[in-house]
């Protein structure tokens, strides 16, 4: 079991008196190389989960064990190096850097690890030639399409070799055909790396082709045949 | 848990690459300029205070080091500041003293209660160097010819001890319009204690003061504006009631002690007692053998005098070396530099709240990205160094611009502070190294201490609300 989550509960503290339980009680493992789609309708707790997940977030209760290790003795320096060595996200929106070419955004990751220059570079440029987009390495994000945008973003989630990838709804922003070719790429790469995924989606063509898909509904998974 | 073990080993708590994030960094400073710009503008007149109020007084020292090595070496100067309204019922006394055609501008000599032959007193005391006092009255009280002989025994590690009279007259070219003046009776060695030099002509000789003649040495605008650019030697100027045939032209000196060399008039002190009907000395200037003695002259000279003089008080006279010149001097450049310096600290304080702002403005317009980097893998001491290294070089961005600012205005300060420290007509200002690394260190520090909070702000984000941001 590569990724494991027993009783995660999450509340936003808005004030004193209010607050706000988003996740309660949620169970789940994902195995090695497996892809799991997450669906629900909006604000039950998807995007929340996935925060847990990729440790953008602390759970308020519950054991998220992560590469065999309880999350809750990580400190917060450490959490980071976990996600720049085990994560990668892929988010709705894109989430680049504008002011940052398509290679230096995908090199990004790599400058939170040791490596030398040339190494980053080369891995770099290899990951964007994998997502197909080796002569627009020099362009800005404000210079590409919506796909190549994300098509960056996968590079840069992916160039890192993570064992887990989050995608928050990434084909939610892009047309039909454009948002199935991102997720055939995502799913091919992440096969050719054993990553395990992650993905929140409305979109039930798109839930089809993970291996598992866990129904969530207000802040909890519905149990349903599929994932017995 | 292989992967966290081997982060436990490592333990890096920078995760960041320097060189990617210079380039990052240098990106974002070129962001919102004219507010950046803005803010750094308390950092630029703070340090261009700081670096000009350091290079205008390092100008200033060695100016004035310049200034007193001219003064003449090891001087001491001893002046009697006496100058009581004098009686009405002594006044026509005086009058009667002095020739009817003296034009002084009423300026007694203590209390003339006795009067004593002058003649016969100066033979008594024996006269200096065979000084002739002629017809010159003498009231009691103050210092006399006689004196400075009895001075001049007593203090032998001065090798000069030179007296000086000073008075008010209207001068002016014979037949002319007069004006008032200051004119000096001194002495030939009066010239060699204070380094005076005759550009045209000669300075006065004993045999002026010997035979008290009518003849008078002139300070440079003096000459020029009793008689003109043209040839001053040789003519004649009218003053205390009579012709005084011009001898001499003082090189250009400035203004010492309180007076302007360029604009005085000296005769024979002899003459001059003759003329004014009163013998009287307002000042002594002695020429220490070396500077050990100059301190002792200045630490005796008062007590001696007060001995020759019983009834004066202590107060009326000062007595003064260049060391006290010097400090004095010290002493208002050091204030001067003093509050600069608090200007520009203050001006550097308030800048720092004006960086913090505009850090604070930049975290929260980079609050989606600090997010996106948080998520892949920067820890909270990259992104606080991001930010605090954002903060100092936006500071020292303002340190330069303040460093060339502050040398531009060194020359225009110069000139300001030099109207304010008399004595110094002008002065190149001084850069020393240490001003500019005092300077910039301290732009630092501003840096740091207004990066500080914005940056503690922006690396506790947690990465999710960072996210969400828009």
């Amino acid at each position: 079991m590569y990724v494991e989550l027993s009783a995660i509960e999450k509340v936003y503290r808005m004030s004193e008196r209010v607050e706000v339980p988003a996740l309660r009680g949620i169970d789940l493992s994902v195995e090695k190389g497996e892809f799991v789609a997450l669906v629900g309708p909006s604000g039950c707790g998807k995007t929340t989960l996935l925060s847990v997940l990729g440790l953008l977030t602390w759970p308020t209760a519950g054991t998220y064990c992560l590469d065999g290790c309880d999350t809750r003795s990580v400190s917060r320096r450490e959490q980071a190096g976990l996600r720049s060595e085990l994560i990668g996200f892929i988010f709705q929106s894109y989430n680049l850097l504008a002011r940052e070419t398509a290679w230096r955004n995908v090199m990004f990751p790599l400058t939170f690890r040791s490596q030398t220059r040339g190494t980053r570079k080369r891995t770099a440029m290899e990951a964007l030639d994998a997502v197909g987009l080796a002569d627009r390495a020099d362009h800005y994000p404000s210079q590409l399409s919506g796909g190549e945008q994300q098509r960056v973003a996968v590079a840069r989630a992916l160039v890192n070799r993570p064992r887990l990838l989050i995608a928050d709804e990434p084909t939610g922003n892009l047309d039909s055909h454009t948002g199935k070719e991102i997720l055939e790429l995502i799913i091919r790469l992440a096969g050719e790396y054993g990553t395990s995924i992650v993905m929140a989606t409305h979109d039930l063509t798109v839930a089809r082709r993970a291996g598992r898909i866990v129904s969530m509904a207000d802040g909890g998974v519905v149990p349903s045949e599929a994932n017995g | 848990m292989a992967v966290l073990f081997r982060l436990r080993q490592t333990g890096r708590w920078f995760h960041m690459d320097w060189v990617y994030t210079t380039g990052a960094l240098f990106r974002d400073l070129q962001t919102s300029r004219v507010r950046r710009l803005l803010s750094i503008l308390g950092v630029v007149i703070g340090t261009a205070a700081v670096i000009s109020s350091l290079a205008v007084v390092e100008g200033g020292r060695e100016q004035l080091r310049a200034h007193l090595e001219k003064l003449g070496v090891n001087l001491v100067v001893l002046e009697d500041r006496f100058r009581p309204d004098i009686p009405r019922e002594y006044e026509d006394q005086l009058k009667s003293l002095q020739t009817e055609s003296v034009l002084t501008a009423g300026q007694g000599y203590g209390t003339p209660s006795e009067k004593i032959d002058a003649k016969n007193r100066m033979h008594e005391d024996g006269m200096l160097s065979g000084l002739d006092a002629g017809s010159a009255a003498v009231v009691s009280g103050v210092l006399r010819l006689g004196d400075v002989k009895h001075l001049r025994k007593r203090f032998l590690n001065a090798t000069l001890v030179e007296p000086i009279t000073m008075q008010w007259a209207q001068v002016g070219q014979v037949g002319a319009r007069p004006f008032g003046a200051r004119v000096e009776g001194g002495t030939p060695h009066g010239a060699i204690v204070r380094d005076l030099r005759v550009r045209e002509g000669r300075y006065l000789l004993p045999m002026d003061v010997d035979r008290s003649e009518k003849v008078c040495v002139l300070g440079v605008d003096m000459a020029k504006r009793l008689l003109g650019e043209g040839h001053a030697v040789g003519r004649y100027i009218s003053m205390l009631g009579s012709r005084w045939r011009v001898i001499g032209i003082l090189e250009r000196k400035g203004t010492m002690m309180r007076f302007n060399y360029d604009r005085l008039i000296i005769v024979p002190i002899t003459a001059m007692h003759e003329r004014t009907g009163v013998e009287v000395v307002n000042a002594l200037l002695f020429q220490a053998r070396d500077k050990e003695a100059a301190s002792i002259i200045r630490h005796e000279l008062l007590g001696e005098v007060m001995a020759c003089l019983p009834g004066r008080m202590e107060e009326d006279f000062s007595v003064f070396s260049q060391d006290d010149l010097a400090e004095q001097h010290d002493e208002t450049l050091r204030t001067f530099k003093i509050l600069t310096i608090c200007v520009a600290a203050f001006s550097l304080l308030v800048s720092g709240i004006g960086i913090m702002n505009i850090m604070l403005v930049s975290v929260r317009e980079r609050t989606h990205e600090i997010g996106v980097w948080k998520a892949v893998g920067a820890t909270d001491l990259d992104i606080l160094s991001y930010f605090l290294a954002e903060s100092v070089l936006t500071c020292l961005l303002g340190g330069g611009l303040g460093i060339l600012l502050g040398v531009v205005l060194a020359a225009d300060a110069t000139g300001f502070v030099a109207s304010s420290v008399a004595e110094i007509s002008s002065w190149k200002p001084i850069f020393c190294p240490e001003f500019f690394v005092l300077s910039l260190g301290s732009t630092v520090v501003i840096g740091l201490l207004s990066g500080i909070f914005p940056a503690i702000v922006a690396a506790r984000l947690e990465p999710t609300e960072a996210l969400r941001y828009e």
